[in-house]
């Protein structure tokens, strides 16, 4: 005779086993989580205690070159005060020392064509000076020749005379005051 | 079963709090990395303000060094007394060996600026223009603080009539 058999529980039967693999897999994963959790906070941490350090010996170092640079600048301002007057005066002589009478001459002797004379020409030691001089040519056009060639050098022609045998003017010019 | 329901529920509220933490381990790290942007940008700060302190240390250094340039400038350059004395001879043998006689040399001692004498040497000379650019040239190559301040050249038939005007400076 068969035997009838009822399961009188309010709740379905519990799978132990499935159940403990489910709970074991969660208990996994949060320990991963957990553990990949630490790993990250632990790096940031590091980083974090590496960089400040950085930061505290780097603002430091700040400091002290804030501290220097304003020494320095005060002491810049007291040595300017002191020296200013006396390197610009060396200076100017080393600009007045540095002018060069020869190199103006060899200008002067590239500039003039055969046919063409200096008669007259004065030369100052200045920046700003002008070299002024007469020159006389046999033939206009070599005059004309000449001016362009001083054109580049602020070229003034003061006058220009027509004589008999040749041609003269007075003119001025400016050149640079560096050796060439 | 119960029993099973609170293991499982406590079992997903770790999970749970697990993501989150990690979650959050993840936005900290970023928002870490927004923060040490801007702490890089102080240190790139730093680093141009090294580089000011090292240009100002560099005219620091030179303005320290300025005394002595200057000490060395005037030992090199300016004339003493005494040897002002061998510059005139210097001068007039450099005038010799160029075929050259001034008829006189004046000289003028001006007043004093900056610890330096200035005196002034006017003379004319006439002569061929080659030897007078070759005096100008000998004088030129000098290294001691002397120079023309001036000079007018007057062409006369075959020879040249120069006007000079010398500069020269003497230490105290």
């Amino acid at each position: 005779m068969r035997r009838i058999r009822y399961n009188l529980a309010g709740a379905r039967k519990v799978d132990a086993r499935a159940f403990a693999l489910i709970l074991l897999g969660i208990g996994l994963a949060a320990l991963l989580l957990n553990a990949v959790t630490v790993f990250n906070l632990a790096r940031l941490q590091r980083q974090n205690r590496a960089e400040n350090s950085e930061i505290r010996s780097a603002a430091l170092r700040l400091e002290g070159l804030q501290q220097k640079t304003l020494r320095q600048q005060e002491e810049i301002v007291a040595l300017k005060k002191a020296w200013e007057r006396k390197l610009a005066f060396a200076n100017l002589l080393i600009g007045r020392k540095s002018f060069s009478f020869i190199s103006r001459l060899n200008f002067l002797e590239r500039a003039c064509s055969d046919g063409m004379r200096v008669r007259q020409l004065s030369l100052v030691n200045e920046p700003a000076g002008r070299m002024q001089m007469t020159v006389s040519a046999l033939a206009q056009n070599e005059l004309l020749g000449f001016y362009k060639k001083l054109l580049p050098y602020e070229l003034a022609i003061v006058n220009e005379n027509q004589m008999t045998e040749y041609y003269q003017a007075s003119l001025s010019i400016r050149i640079q005051d560096e050796k060439k | 079963m119960k029993k099973s329901k609170l293991a499982l529920t406590a079992m997903l509220a770790l999970l749970f709090l697990s993501v989150a933490g990690c979650l959050f381990s993840l936005v900290f790290g970023q928002w870490q990395d927004l923060s040490r942007q801007h702490r890089l940008q102080t240190f790139r700060d730093l680093e141009g303000r090294e580089k000011a302190a090292q240009v100002l240390e560099a005219e620091y250094r030179e303005w320290r060094n300025l005394p002595l340039v200057l000490q060395k400038f005037r030992r090199d350059n300016i004339l003493s007394l005494d040897e002002f004395a061998a510059f005139r001879r210097d001068l007039d043998a450099r005038l010799a060996a160029n075929g050259l006689q001034p008829p006189r040399i004046d000289f003028a001692f001006g007043s004093a600026r900056e610890g330096l004498r200035k005196v002034t040497a006017k003379f004319s000379l006439t002569g061929s223009y080659r030897s007078l650019k070759k005096f100008i040239f000998d004088m030129e190559a000098k290294s001691k603080m002397h120079f023309f301040s001036s000079l007018q050249l007057n062409a006369e038939a075959d020879r040249v009539k120069g006007a000079f005007s010398l500069e020269v400076y003497l230490g105290q």
